[in-house]
């Protein structure tokens, strides 16, 4: 601070000094040599600034371009007015670049308007090829490509009548979904890049001349007066090619006249529309093309090889299932599943403990090829849905469970007679785990009318006696103890017949018994024996009441095979035979 | 419809392409984009009860290196010859142009339009100077491209004399 200030103090000073100084010198030397001085002290300057102006320009360039923003106006002026004043310096200096230019441009130039013409035709709007776009974008390969490799061959879109000098078109006509932007300007285009390409390039080409963008292609063909293009998407199958050579000499010879005075009027050539619309062209690639006779035959095989497999199985399953219906028809059988590893198949059935062993009916079932088992189980109380269709079916009716104060009742619904009810109640399954609740539902059959009942009643009561076997003790006729009971029951069974007979119109014609010996003994003596038997059975049934001119009886001795247990073959049976309006009948 | 080609030729920078585009989209740019080789555009025009369509072609400037095509004037039935008022050189260019349209077309229906009449003020000749080009005085037209004016009154006189 307080150099500054005594700097200035000596400043001030220093200038008032010069300023006294100066004018005792004007006082001393006068004006003119004043003047001298100063010319002197300019051309000083002008020689030291000369001598370091290099280096001042170096040396600021190096700091910053402040010198380069302040020339640039004067060296622009500079160059306008060198331009005005002398243009051929200037032309003959940028001369040697100009050439190079001037070839960029033209390739620009071509570039420009091959460009915009393909904007033209590429955004024309085709349905096929927005499908095929979108298809393409979807598989995420090249629009081009895909087109390529789709179903069509080639496809002439577009054709172009135009007229050779003007480049005026005369007529066009596209296929059925393109819709071109603008043909008359394509058409104008073309011809200026025909012109364009001839004039720059030199290029004088008769026949035809091919522009390609992507997978559209411009063909043109020049004739005397009319110049037809196509553009076909697609390969440029030789076809088009004809095509296009075919329509040209025919639109020459059609409209000769027309073309030769054509003034931009295009009317007198509109009929040309119908024959332009013809060359329309358009290939599907054919079909042997492209057929993948590979994928096709190895697609065959397969489809036989399953088919042949589908086809075993089937069988196989037939069979299975053949089978399942023959042990579900054998009472007390009920298959729950099968299955199948290898050739071995297993049947897991449901037992009833009435029913006949797994070993007899193994025996029965039988598919070529396959070893088969049986698995079977006696279903317990708490699978009550094992027994419940089995017996749903053999009653026909429809059952259901339900746990009520710890017993299980059976809930029957359908339609029942009060008989096959009672039945159901007293089959050994029902009887011994459920208790019959008929349901809301259960409707029953119609009453039966007396004789209907009764008539019931005698069938069942024949069947009863004529199934009967009565067994006596070893080569006697004393009947056992348990067959004397059962001939009570039978005794009171044909009293009830007798007593049916009016009330079903019936008439029991005969009751007839049979004795039967084992094969022990001698045959007479056997049967002796069997006619004992009978005999006894006889005087039983007539000390009973039971008319003796209805009784006949007889032995037949031993007739039974061997198979037969000895023990069984010793019997008599009784066989009531009766007749009813409808004729006879013995209850079978 | 009639179809017409009709050509725009003249100097560098006249301002063809700004009257084409005044003509046929009524816009105006005052940025320069030379144009190399041609450029076609198209307007229809309705002259009386014709309705004639056209074909503008738009061609290059001719300067000291470019000289004009003829094979773009082919099958041409009009031409707008174009200069610049301020650029009395672009007198030389349009002199030179006439030489090869009579050489090509012959006798054909031309007009000349002194354009950037907006600019008059700094205009170096004025419709006098153009007598020795040959143009039939009726059909010399003074227009701005920036202006609007007297484009399309110039346009459908050509067209009047393309179809008479
Ligand atoms: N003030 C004014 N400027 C114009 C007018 N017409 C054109 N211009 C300007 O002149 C310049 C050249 O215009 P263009 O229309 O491109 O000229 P051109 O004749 O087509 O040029 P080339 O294509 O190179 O031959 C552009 O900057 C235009 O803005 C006009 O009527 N008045
Ligand atoms: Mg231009």
């Amino acid at each position: 601070m307080l150099d500054q200030e005594s700097n200035l103090v000596i400043d001030s000073q220093v200038e008032r000094s010069l300023a006294d100084y100066q004018r005792l010198r004007t006082l001393l030397l006068g004006e003119d040599y004043e003047k001298i001085i100063q010319n002197r002290v300019v051309q000083d300057n002008v020689e030291r600034i000369s001598g370091s102006l290099t280096e001042a320009f170096k040396l600021r360039n190096s700091r910053d371009n402040s010198l380069a923003k302040e020339m640039a106006p004067v060296i622009e002026s500079a160059i306008d007015e060198s331009i005005k004043s002398h243009p051929e310096k200037i032309t003959n200096v940028i001369f040697p670049i100009i050439g190079p230019a001037v070839r960029k441009a033209v390739s620009t130039a071509l570039a420009d308007l091959m460009h915009s013409l393909n904007y033209l035709l590429q955004n024309s709007l085709s349905t096929k090829s927005l499908l095929w776009r979108f298809k393409a974008w979807k598989l995420g390969i090249p629009y081009g490509q895909y087109a390529l490799l789709q179903t069509i061959q080639y496809r002439v879109e577009q054709i172009f009548f135009i007229e050779r000098e003007s480049g005026v078109l005369i007529q066009s006509a596209q296929a059925n979904d393109v819709n071109y932007q603008d043909p008359d300007l394509v058409s104008s285009m073309l011809t200026a890049i025909n012109d364009f390409a001839k004039d720059s390039f030199g290029q004088e080409s008769e026949g035809i001349e091919t522009i390609q963008f992507g997978d559209l292609s411009l063909i043109i063909e020049s004739g005397p007066f009319a110049v037809i293009a196509f553009a076909v998407r697609g390969s440029l199958h030789k076809d088009v090619k004809q095509e296009l050579s075919l329509l040209n000499e025919k639109l020459h010879a059609s409209y000769s006249k027309e073309l030769k005075t054509f003034n931009g009027d295009t009317e007198p050539l509109s009929s040309s529309q119908q024959i332009l619309q013809d060359s329309l062209l358009t290939k599907e690639k054919s079909d042997s093309e492209s057929k993948p006779w590979f994928a096709i035959v190895t697609v065959f095989v397969l489809i036989m090889l399953i088919g042949y497999f589908v086809y075993q199985r089937s069988i196989l399953e037939n069979e299975i299932q053949r089978n399942i219906g023959l042990i579900n028809q054998t009472e007390g059988y009920r298959v729950l599943s099968h299955q199948l590893e290898g050739d071995q198949l297993t049947f897991e059935v449901w037992r009833s403990p009435l029913a006949i062993p797994k070993e007899i009916l193994q025996d029965k079932i039988a598919i070529s090829g396959l070893n088969i088992a049986i698995d079977s189980l006696l279903a317990s109380i708490g699978t009550t849905e094992l027994y419940l269709p089995y017996l749903a079916n053999k009653y026909q009716l429809q059952l259901s469970t339900r746990d009520e104060q710890g017993k299980t009742h059976l809930i029957v619904s359908g339609v029942t007679s009060a008989e096959n009810l009672l039945n159901l109640s007293k089959d050994p399954l029902v009887a011994n785990y459920f208790v019959v609740k008929p349901s809301e539902q259960l409707q029953y059959k119609a009453n039966l009318s007396v004789r209907e009942k009764s008539r019931l009643e005698f069938n069942g009561l024949v069947k009863q006696i004529n199934s009967t076997n009565f067994y006596f003790e070893v080569a006697s006729s004393t009947l056992k103890q348990s067959s004397l009971e059962e001939l009570n029951h039978v005794i009171v069974s044909l009293k009830r017949l007798f007593e049916l007979q009016p009330l079903t119109n019936s008439r029991i014609s005969q009751i007839s018994v049979t004795g039967f010996a084992d094969t022990q003994g001698a045959s007479q003596a056997n049967i002796d024996l069997s006619e004992q038997r009978a005999k006894l059975l006889h005087r039983i049934l007539g000390g009973n009441d039971i008319s003796l001119n209805l009784l006949v009886s007889w032995g037949v001795g031993a007739k039974d095979l061997s198979s037969v247990p000895t023990e069984l073959q010793r019997r008599a049976r009784i066989e009531v035979l009766y007749q009813t309006e409808e004729g006879f009948d013995n209850g079978q | 419809m009639v179809n017409k080609k009709i050509c725009m030729v003249g100097a560098f920078a006249v301002g063809k392409t700004s009257l084409v585009k005044q003509f046929v989209e009524c816009i105006f740019d005052d940025k320069y984009h030379t144009t190399i080789g041609v450029k076609i555009d198209k307007k229809t025009v309705h002259v009386g009860a014709n309705s004639i369509q056209l074909m503008i072609w738009d061609i290059e400037g001719i300067d000291g290196f470019t000289d004009l095509k003829p094979s773009y004037l082919r099958g041409a039935s009009g031409i707008i010859l174009v200069v610049d008022g301020t650029r009395k050189k672009t007198l030389e260019s349009a002199q030179e142009i006439r030489k090869i349209v009579d050489e090509h077309l012959g006798d054909i229906p031309t007009i000349l339009l002194i354009n950037k009449s907006d600019l008059k003020g700094a205009w170096q000749f004025d419709q006098q100077d153009t007598e020795f080009l040959g143009v039939d005085e009726d059909n010399i037209y003074q227009t701005s491209a920036k202006k609007d004016q007297n484009v399309e009154l110039a346009f459908k006189k050509l067209v009047e004399l393309v179809l008479s």
